[in-house]
């Protein structure tokens, strides 16, 4: 088996088998797993079924219960729709209330249909907002009958609001939200894989620096296959950590899809995910190549850490512009941060999320990302065998420059360790 | 067969000439030393030869030719400061490493039995690396060197931490390699190890070959006209002596230039004195070490005054070197 292979798979093993890689990775699909917990436990903690009651004396109420109109779905029997129970007369009603029977009753006046005016009688706390809008449905199905079919279904089930702006040509459709929150939350997602796994291959560098496994390394197999090794297990921890992340969401909205607690109309973009793919990964291999050298140009793990946040400023720089970027998608600074390899990934998502970006734009910057690739390893390599050794001293940015532009290959030229020199 | 040959190497880092002009060649299952002080330039040397390093100028062959990825397999490298990660388990690091060297998971699993059983660590392959002691780490490293049976050991400082016990066990695995053919090269301060077990040795100071060669032959060169005699009673009066010493229980006699060992050994025995130990006294690379490079300061303090010049050189040219 290749040995980038062998590193690549020691890598992979060591970093996720780590306890406090499992502890991240598995504590926040738990948090939204006992979140999405709690909220179902409220709601079912809250949920009334007590049946109410009507007293119609305007005869409007025939039918107590609406059928299923049009492509509309049987909701499931964990929350069903209350029972409407009539009443001849208020006296009657009072009665059943004041046993408990029913938790209100609506009182429909005979001349409901000239004034529209009904009563809502209860005892005790007010009851939830969701038995008026029940009750006003049901109502508005029974004033509706005779008429068309086609326009009790239109009528009952309310205008499909699209909500267009003349400037951009952006459109965007109710339970189009997803599309807004998908590429935000696909972004925090990434960045927080990202780091957290380019931390860890920035931390092995330096251990292995430090403890001097990197001797052993050298001598067994060339500094391109060490480095390569590395970032493929990088992207593949992150991958993993993005994958258990993002799968848990998904089965949780689809999970709560079915429970009906979230509105029809989510419509999954095929087209955005690749774009999340084909950008993140380029940006993945930037972060891992960034991490991987500022390992092997420094000589403790704390020092990496003022240079690497340093880096994630940069990479967290579009989130932290969001109102700009929101209120001017195609404006001079998002154009910008979408050409600029670090923050193209998360720009376009976000831009995406709040207008359009030209298709060109994307290409250019898809390009950007994949040649900056491609170049930051190349660097990565460069310095990393330069640097892989050098124990004794931090690399300065010469000498990554010479690292990086000297004809000969990459070597030691910075004040030699005691090592180094012996 | 040339396993290892270096011809007019240096290397410089910035102000400091780290190797300077350094020829040396390792013969096929030669057991050769690599000396000299800290700092001397040992390991940069050993670094160039493994390819970590490229020399400033000189050529490097080893096994043949350059350095390939296919003969990284056949060579076996112990870095002067351990390397091994100290949060896995002994055994995984040791599958690992030796992975790293092509050997096969079920390969490396059947060696590494036999050494964890002949170093005494068998019981402790679970544990954390940095759970074990410092000796253990330092023979956990040892197996790792060797566990892919390489052609060529590079071993660097091999018995620093070590106790009396240990130091023992890695000589005799030492011989024991060396006895089915690995080339091993030995690098160290310790020159007294090396006298035990070198066959031939580059002595090297500032970068710069000090003494190259055959152990025997350089501790030859190096032994004056010297005799080492241990006896239960006091020497009698013995011509053609300049001068004795006590050295350990015995006498170091220093004869006059027209006087052989065979005058004395025939004048001790006609004289009836019992002996329990006649040698000739041959110096300690110690002492062998610090003469050639007083001998060379005085060489350099010589060159600074024009006058001295032919006298200095005379005087050095004892020195064996390889260049």
């Amino acid at each position: 088996m290749n040995k980038m292979w062998t590193v690549f798979k020691h890598e992979y093993t060591r970093h996720v088998l780590r306890k406090r890689f499992l502890f991240a990775l598995l504590s926040v699909p738990a948090w939204i797993a006992v979140m999405f917990l709690v909220i179902f436990i409220s709601v079912l903690l809250q949920f009334d079924n007590t049946p109410a009651g009507f007293v119609d004396y305007a005869g409007v109420i025939v039918e107590r219960s609406i059928p299923l109109l049009g492509d509309e779905e049987a909701e499931d029997d964990l929350f069903p729709d209350r029972e409407f129970l009539p009443f001849s007369d208020e006296e009657s009603a009072r009665a059943a209330l004041e046993r408990e029977e029913i938790n209100a009753y609506f009182v429909l006046p005979a001349d409901y249909r000239e004034t529209l005016n009904a009563r809502l009688v209860y005892n005790g706390d007010e009851p939830p907002s969701s038995l008026r809008s029940q009750f006003s449905r049901l109502l508005r199905y029974n004033l509706l009958r005779g008429q068309d079919e086609t326009v009790v279904e239109r009528v009952m089930s309310g205008p499909e609001l699209v909500i267009e702006s003349t400037g951009e040509g952006r459109q965007m459709a109710d339970g189009e939200w997803i599309n807004i929150a998908a590429p935000i939350a696909a972004g925090i997602f990434l960045i927080v894989s990202v780091f957290t796994s380019s931390g860890y291959l920035m931390q092995a560098v330096v251990e292995e620096k430090e403890n001097r496994t990197m001797e052993i390394l050298a001598t067994s197999l060339s500094p391109m296959q060490i480095m390569s090794g590395k970032v493929l297990a990088l992207i593949s921890v992150g991958l993993t950590q993005a994958f258990v992340w993002g799968i848990v969401p998904v089965i949780g909205i689809v999970l709560a899809g079915s429970a009906g607690l979230f509105p029809d109309g989510m419509v999954v973009n095929w087209g955005r995910i690749a774009l999340v793919l084909i950008t993140g990964l380029p940006t993945f291999v930037i972060m891992a190549a960034v991490m991987a050298t500022i390992g092997a140009t420094i000589t403790e793990s704390n020092e990496g850490q003022q240079v690497s946040g340093l880096v994630s400023m940069i990479v967290m720089s579009p989130f932290m512009l969001i109102s700009l970027i929101m209120f001017n998608p195609n404006g001079a600074l998002a154009t910008f941060m979408s050409f600029f390899p670090l923050t193209a990934c998360l720009t376009l998502l976000l831009r995406l999320a709040f207008g359009t970006v030209p298709g060109w734009q994307v290409y250019i910057s898809t390009a950007i990302l994949i040649f900056s690739s491609v170049g930051s390893l190349w660097l990565a390599g460069k310095v990393f065998r330069m640097g892989m050794l050098n124990y004794g001293k931090a690399m300065g940015w010469k000498d990554i420059a010479s690292a990086a532009f000297s004809r000969r290959e990459a070597e030691v030229r910075t004040s030699p360790h005691k090592e180094t020199a012996s | 067969m040339t396993t290892v040959e270096l011809t007019h190497i240096s290397k410089t880092f910035g102000p400091v000439k780290a190797v300077d002009d350094l020829t040396l060649s390792v013969e096929k299952g030669e057991f050769f030393g690599l000396l000299g002080p800290n700092g001397a330039g040992k390991t940069t040397c050993i670094r160039i030869l493994l390819d970590i390093f490229k020399p400033d100028s000189g050529t490097v062959s080893i096994m043949g030719g350059p350095m390939t990825e296919e003969k990284k397999n056949r060579i076996g490298y112990m870095p002067e400061e351990r390397g091994l990660y100290q949060d896995l388990p002994l055994e995984r690091v040791l599958i690992y490493l030796a992975s790293l060297k092509g050997l096969s998971k079920a390969e490396t699993i059947s060696r590494m039995g036999y050494y964890l059983e002949r170093f005494d660590l068998a019981q402790y392959k679970k544990k954390k690396v940095k759970e074990l002691s410092k000796g253990m780490q330092q023979k956990a490293q040892i197996i790792s060197t060797i566990i892919h049976q390489p052609e060529l050991l590079i071993i660097d400082e091999p018995f620093s931490g070590l106790d009396p016990i240990n130091t023992q066990m890695v000589k005799d695995l030492l011989h024991d390699l060396h006895r089915q053919g690995t080339t091993i090269i030995m690098s160290t301060h310790q020159m007294y190890q090396v006298e035990q077990l070198c066959e031939r040795i580059l002595l090297i100071n500032h970068g710069k070959a000090v003494l190259y060669g055959n152990l025997n032959d350089i501790r030859r060169q190096f032994s004056g006209n010297a005799l080492l005699v241990r006896s239960p009673e006091p020497l009698p009066p013995l011509p053609g002596i300049l001068s004795a010493e006590p050295v350990n229980g015995g006498q170091r006699l220093n004869l006059a230039p027209e006087t052989s060992p065979q005058e004395i050994l025939r004048e001790l025995v006609r004289q009836d004195v019992h002996v329990d130990q006649f040698e000739v006294a041959m110096p300690t690379l110690d002492e062998i070490f610090i003469r050639v490079v007083r001998d060379q300061e005085r060489v350099a303090d010589a060159g600074s005054r024009p006058s001295d010049g032919a006298a200095a050189a005379a005087e050095t040219r004892s020195m064996q070197s390889p260049s």
